[in-house]
């Protein structure tokens, strides 16, 4: 760790003390009255943690807010958002991470995730997480960025692998090599999606399981879970269906090679009533017994990657 | 061919993704600036450059039509799924988001179908038709920020007040605000019959062209929808840019809009505890 600045080390510093906080479930406004009513009996929801959507509690004040209020009294939060730009040409958005820094002080999260992509240019946003061209270029921009962001925040900031669809001509790096790297000079995280993962490996025909052993694991501080669609020539990452067998491989695999990482089950469409996403996320439990859950990838034609996961909630 | 640097890289992504036309007319505007896709994309045997592409081009627009659809549940019941995804598509093209949240992404709806709507010699029936979308769409936003913005649950608790207390005038040095979540729209037609029909999944009928003032307001996380009279509307609107005491409030809206204070304070006394309970005001000590 030379010639790294201070807050490089202190970001590398506070990632390598973060602990594993278990098995969590990404917060949807679908299971807010199910979640209130347990939460006002005092009774366990059957997972140790939330992971909510940075951008959806944003300027958010109205219901949604009050049920993160009384969340975070009793269960850790995890902010994951999609709106950084991070890989993007176009400045950083001072606004977009001063409101990101002004929740963080509302949630007490235990960690702030983002994607490794770019969502917009020219001050034009596609809501997407747009790939990277995997350049030296593109790292050394990144690095600049997230320095910049750990700066303001003050706090370290931890990365996503997104599911891609296309890899450009000039990308000189792999995926894994710019983790590394990227990891290496800032000390920042790596949230590891192994359906990500599983979905960009079907799609760019790379090994998943070699990419998994080629990532910086003493920095990877999350797993997400989740459910792909297979358009039969291409994985979408759709959100909306059980994890298939070869996912949870890959889960196994990168448990072991991280001594143990916080586990978080993602489900942004179709999304089943709290007790049935638990009991899906309570799959992962027995996948570290060694017990891999036989599930096929569902088969879908009109996916659309990427779900957007919207809050706007009335109570009715 | 040189390498393209980051910014050239997505400019030409973005390009593909965002300008108008089918997946070989935004390929060929891409193209304009010196990049094909062969040059950009990878493809393998089993999905070609330009599948790839269009995973992304298409689900950009879905995507965000897919969150229209949420927001403007209503509007899209009265226009149907197909129609409403046609403007949907049309205004996503044109007016591509500028803000990185979401919940910036309806702000502008309801004037591009405004905008849009076909102006000619038509008859009240085809009046109605072409009129009511943008004015569903208005009433709609005006439920998403309803929901989102600082209400009367934290930001803006009031204390009661009772009618007495506002005849006795107990209640002149307090301060009388407007929540940020209460909002008020202006339309044409009497749209909240047409609303509830909606809701309800009933037949709905073609509201009468009729000037009306609809107030939104949030208490205890429900919304409430208020039709407001000619005072009332101004009280509000001036309230909503600067709080006042109620004494000077009434005196302010009594001069405006021409009536006696006295008259005006007694239709207040009655109107404003309710007002109060629904979100629409909140009361607070000058203190």
């Amino acid at each position: 760790m030379t010639n790294l600045t201070q807050t490089q080390q202190f970001a590398a510093s506070a990632i390598s003390k973060l602990g594993n906080l278990g098995f969590g479930v990404g917060l949807r406004s679908q299971h807010y009255p199910y979640i209130m009513s347990h939460l006002d009996q005092g009774a366990s929801l059957g997972v140790d943690w939330f992971e909510i959507i940075s951008e959806n509690y944003i300027d958010n004040h109205g219901y949604g807010r009050y049920v993160l209020d009384k969340l975070k009294e009793q269960y850790p939060l995890v902010m994951h958002g999609v709106s950084m730009n991070i890989g993007s040409s176009d400045p950083l958005n001072f606004e977009y991470l001063s409101k990101l820094k002004t929740l963080g002080e509302f949630v007490k999260p235990q960690l702030i995730s983002d994607h490794l992509c770019w969502t917009g240019l020219a001050g034009l946003n596609s809501h997407d997480l747009l790939p990277m061209p995997l350049t030296d270029e593109s790292l050394q921009h990144v690095i600049r960025r997230i320095d910049q962001v750990q700066d303001f925040l003050e706090r370290p900031l931890v990365l996503e692998n997104p599911s891609t669809y296309l890899e450009f001509q000039h990308s000189t790096l792999t995926e894994s090599e710019f983790f590394c790297e990227l990891v290496k000079a800032t000390g920042c995280g790596m949230l590891l999606d192994v359906n990500n993962v599983f979905v960009s490996s079907f799609n760019h025909g790379f090994n998943a399981e070699q990419f998994i052993h080629e990532l910086p694991h003493e920095h990877i501080v999350q797993i997400h879970l989740a459910g792909p669609s297979d358009c039969g020539d291409c994985l979408i990452d759709t959100h909306d269906q059980p994890v298939p067998e070869k996912v949870w491989q890959l889960y196994q695999l990168a448990q072991s090679l991280t001594g143990g990482a916080s586990t978080l089950l993602e489900w942004d469409a179709n999304i089943p009533s709290f007790p049935e996403l638990v009991e899906e996320l309570n799959k992962a439990k027995l996948v570290l017994t060694g017990h891999i859950p036989q599930q096929d990838t569902v088969s879908k034609t009109n996916a659309i990657s990427t779900p957007i996961v919207n809050e706007r909630a009335e109570l009715l | 061919m040189k390498v393209p640097d980051l910014t050239q890289t997505q400019q030409w992504l973005s390009t593909v993704l965002m300008v108008r036309g089918d997946l070989p007319q935004k390929l060929n505007k891409a193209a304009a600036n010196g990049l094909t896709l062969h040059e950009c994309v990878k493809s393998n045997e089993s999905l070609d450059a330009m599948r790839r592409v269009d995973i992304y081009a298409a689900g950009y627009v879905m995507r965000l039509v897919e969150c229209l659809r949420g927001e403007f549940a209503l509007l899209c019941r009265f226009m149907g799924d197909e129609v409403f995804d046609t403007f949907a598509k049309a205004f996503i093209v044109t007016l591509p988001s500028e803000s990185w949240t979401l919940h910036q992404l309806g702000a502008r709806f309801s004037d591009f179908l405004a905008h849009t709507k076909p102006t000619g010699d038509f008859n009240a029936h085809q009046q109605a038709m072409f009129s009511l979308p943008s004015e569903l769409a208005k009433f709609e936003r005006a439920k998403a920020l309803a929901l989102l913005k600082p209400g009367p649950e934290a930001e803006y608790q009031s204390e009661a007040i009772s009618e007495l207390e506002l005849l006795c005038g107990i209640a002149e040095e307090r301060i009388l605000a407007v929540p940020e979540s209460v909002q008020l729209i202006h339309t044409e037609y009497s749209i909240l019959p047409l609303v509830s029909q909606l809701e309800q999944a009933e037949p709905w009928t073609l509201p009468a062209a009729e000037s009306v003032n609809i107030a939104i307001s949030r208490q205890q996380y429900r919304l409430k929808v208020t039709t407001l009279n000619d005072w009332q509307t101004d009280l509000l609107l001036h309230l909503q840019a600067q709080p006042l005491c109620y004494r000077d409030a009434v005196t302010h809206c009594a001069e405006r809009m021409n009536i006696a204070p006295q008259t005006l304070k007694s239709q207040l006394a009655i109107w404003l505890p309710s007002a109060v309970n629904i979100g629409l005001f909140s009361f607070q000590n000058n203190r």
